[in-house]
């Protein structure tokens, strides 16, 4: 790879830091509203897998998909609008920060409920395969999806009738405030779905190389067989479960060990390996960066909220139609 | 010469007619061919036609890709066809009893109803979800039951629930080809039912009731099989003199609410009956909404004939007794028309 790639690489993840830094920063403020999860430590595995998608892939996310919306290309604005409510969001203000999307790149929901978009991205895969496209889906949900009754039936019926999925576990060590340590049954989520026979990779999340190649060997293998893979991707969240979680339950030292396993840092790192001339551009990025969500926020910001009218035409397929 | 045809062929036709007319519609559920798996034993192909034999001879005609034998595991795949919709399918799935919602309903619930209103009105789920409903089977409590009043409930999905073979087939026919997530009732005890049945394809507009039987003196609103109950009772009622106007509202949501108040502006009293349980009710909507809108046109209380807060129970005296009958309705319009107190049914 050539460093400029790895520059792109690092630029975008920098942008999801940066993004999640501002609303981090603006939860703070009165003109924060809604529910707000952040993605902070997790940009390598997001940019990592999504990088390896073709533009007309499906995706599904959660509620924790700033990181996943960003490294999809969508336009910072219109994120921005959502998360403020306002008519020119991605859902016009109806969905909020939890439920970004766009559909008219395939990028068909982020799901509030956990494990909700695991039977849905299936269903795309498979109803793309009976359409005879060769489009594949890719799932992201938490590791305390695992226990869902969504993600066994989801990831069975994606087997039995081989939808080409990848489904990633973005395994962050916290089901809301619960440790991994107590709500997993085996070390990995892989202990979970070995019994079903999927191809199944773990992999270190927060090496953006290492997750570029488990999900470049995942999705070649899933084009070519037509069937689903799974990869667990070891992360952490280094903020709380939602802007405003005290994280009381988390120990200084797991912050440090995970603050120091940065996968910005580490990548940046990796970069300098390969062209130490390069050192000066990283603050210019970030800065960058910086810019450009200031500016999404300033312009979104003046933006007029839905009308009652947009809410009603929304229920059903038929303009204005009520029960 | 005009043709019969049973609600269940009625179903069964809309359903081929559909598949026929439109490649990507395709139909999903617990053995809705039946004997997947031992396709090399002359019997197993078309084994079932599901439980009641609905979906008979569909996969014979449009082969296992397009009738599609499920797992028995109601989130996989009514979520699955929730997803197929985005890659431009048009699923039917079957919940094979309405009892066995439960294990789909987070999918119903919060993606199918609402997928649509939380991404701004950009995308539309057209999907069509058949169960089999109501009670009179000797089925129990977990194989009995209506819920109409937990779909209704829901912004974003439609909910139809025919009480004849002719609706039957123009209902399904307009469901499938709705671009909104349709959950379409089919009473297990009307399925041998026969009314006269067009050859063909037509619809008929979701949202639309039907006067089966024009009165003058009460507005009967029956709820699915209580149609037939109500019809029957109205023709009982016709020797005493009392000549009753019977409302089959066929969908509940959207729901013709309009249709019953003109009614009621015309008769003076309304008694909607309903085999489900009584709270929160399709009967209690009914009547609420006439009481809201249409009070004046009264001349005495608002009356509703239901099935009663328990289960559905097994023992057939029991349930014979649950569900309301020719009989109770008989004693509710006379009482009424009589301004007479009614005991609470128990």
């Amino acid at each position: 790879m050539s460093v400029k790639e790895m520059l792109d690489n690092w630029k975008l993840m920098s942008l999801i830091r940066e993004f999640d830094l501002y609303v981090k920063a603006f939860a703070k403020t009165d003109d924060a509203v809604g529910y707000l999860h952040t993605s902070i430590g997790q940009e390598a595995s997001s940019v990592g897998i999504i990088k390896q998608l073709r533009q007309d892939d499906w995706m599904t996310s959660t509620y924790r998909n700033h990181s996943h919306g960003v490294a999809r290309g969508l336009d910072l604005y219109k994120m921005v609008a959502e998360l403020l409510g306002k008519s020119t969001g991605y859902c016009k203000g109806l969905g909020g920060s939890m439920h970004i999307a766009d559909q008219d790149i395939n990028f068909i929901g982020s799901m509030g409920i956990v494990a909700g978009g695991i039977p849905i991205a299936t269903g795309a895969a498979w109803g793309s395969k009976m359409k005879g496209t060769d489009q594949i889906a890719l799932c992201f949900f938490g590791e305390g999806a695992i226990h869902q009754g969504a993600f066994h039936e989801g990831l069975e019926f994606a087997i039995k009738f081989e939808a080409p999925v990848l489904f990633v576990c973005e395994n962050n060590l916290y089901a809301e405030s619960t440790s991994s340590k107590y709500h997993l049954l085996h070390e990995s989520t892989i202990g979970y779905v070995e019994p079903f026979g999927i191809k199944a990779i773990k992999v270190d999340g927060n090496d953006f190389e290492a997750v570029e190649a488990a999900a470049k060997e995942c999705i070649d293998w899933i084009r070519k067989n037509k069937k689903p893979a799974f990869i667990e991707s070891m992360t952490y969240k280094l903020s709380g479960q939602y802007e405003g979680d005290t994280e009381t339950y988390k120990s200084a030292e797991e912050v440090e060990y995970w603050k120091s396993r940065d996968p910005l840092k580490s990548y940046k790192t990796r970069i300098l390996e390969v062209d130490s001339s390069v050192e000066s551009l990283f603050e210019q990025f970030e800065k960058n960066n910086r810019e450009l969500i200031v500016n999404a926020f300033a312009k979104a910001s003046k933006d007029p909220f839905p009308t009652v009218e947009d809410m009603h035409n929304a229920v059903y397929f038929e303009e204005g139609a009520r029960a | 010469m005009t043709r019969q045809l049973t609600v269940k062929d009625a179903v069964n036709e809309a359903i081929r007619l559909e598949m026929r007319n439109d490649p990507s519609v395709f139909l999903i559920g617990e053995d809705v061919a039946g004997g997947a798996g031992n396709d090399h034993i002359p019997g197993a192909l078309d084994a079932w036609g599901g439980p009641f034999g609905v979906t008979k001879d569909l996969v014979t005609e449009f082969g296992r890709e397009r009738v599609i034998d499920s797992l028995l595991a109601e989130t996989g795949f009514v979520g699955a066809c929730i997803g197929a919709t985005f890659a431009g399918m048009r699923p039917i799935a079957e919940i094979m009893y309405s009892d066995f919602i439960g294990t789909s309903f987070d999918q119903i619930l919060n993606h199918a109803a609402k997928l649509r209103f939380t991404y701004g009105g950009k995308v539309s789920i057209p999907l069509v979800i058949r169960t089999v409903t109501g009670a009179g089977f000797r089925a129990g409590s977990e194989h009995s039951q209506m819920l109409i009043s937990i779909y209704s409930h829901i912004p974003g999905i439609k909910v139809i629930a025919p009480s004849n073979a002719y609706d039957a087939k123009g209902l399904l026919i307009a469901a499938i080809r709705d671009q909104n997530p349709v959950i379409f009732m089919e009473h297990k005890r009307l399925y041998m039912k026969q009314s006269e049945v067009p050859e063909g394809s037509y619809t008929i507009p979701i949202g639309v009731g039907d006067i089966k039987r024009k009165g003058k003196d009460i507005t009967i609103v029956g709820v699915q099989k209580m149609v037939l109950t109500a019809l029957d009772a109205a023709d009982e009622l016709a020797k005493q003199g009392i000549d009753a106007e019977v409302i089959d509202p066929r969908t509940y949501s959207p729901l013709d609410i309009n249709l019953i108040c003109e009614s009621v502006a015309k008769t003076g009293h309304l008694l909607v009956v309903d085999e489900s349980h009584p709270r929160c009710s399709i009967a209690t909507d009914i009547a609420g909404m006439v009481a809201d809108r249409a009070f004046s046109s009264l001349k005495g209380p608002i009356k509703t004939l239901t099935g009663l807060h328990t289960p559905v129970p097994f023992s057939p005296p029991l349930e014979d007794h649950y569900i309301p009958s020719i009989d109770n309705v008989i004693e509710y319009v006379t009482k009424m028309l009589k301004g007479e107190k009614i005991a609470e049914r128990r």
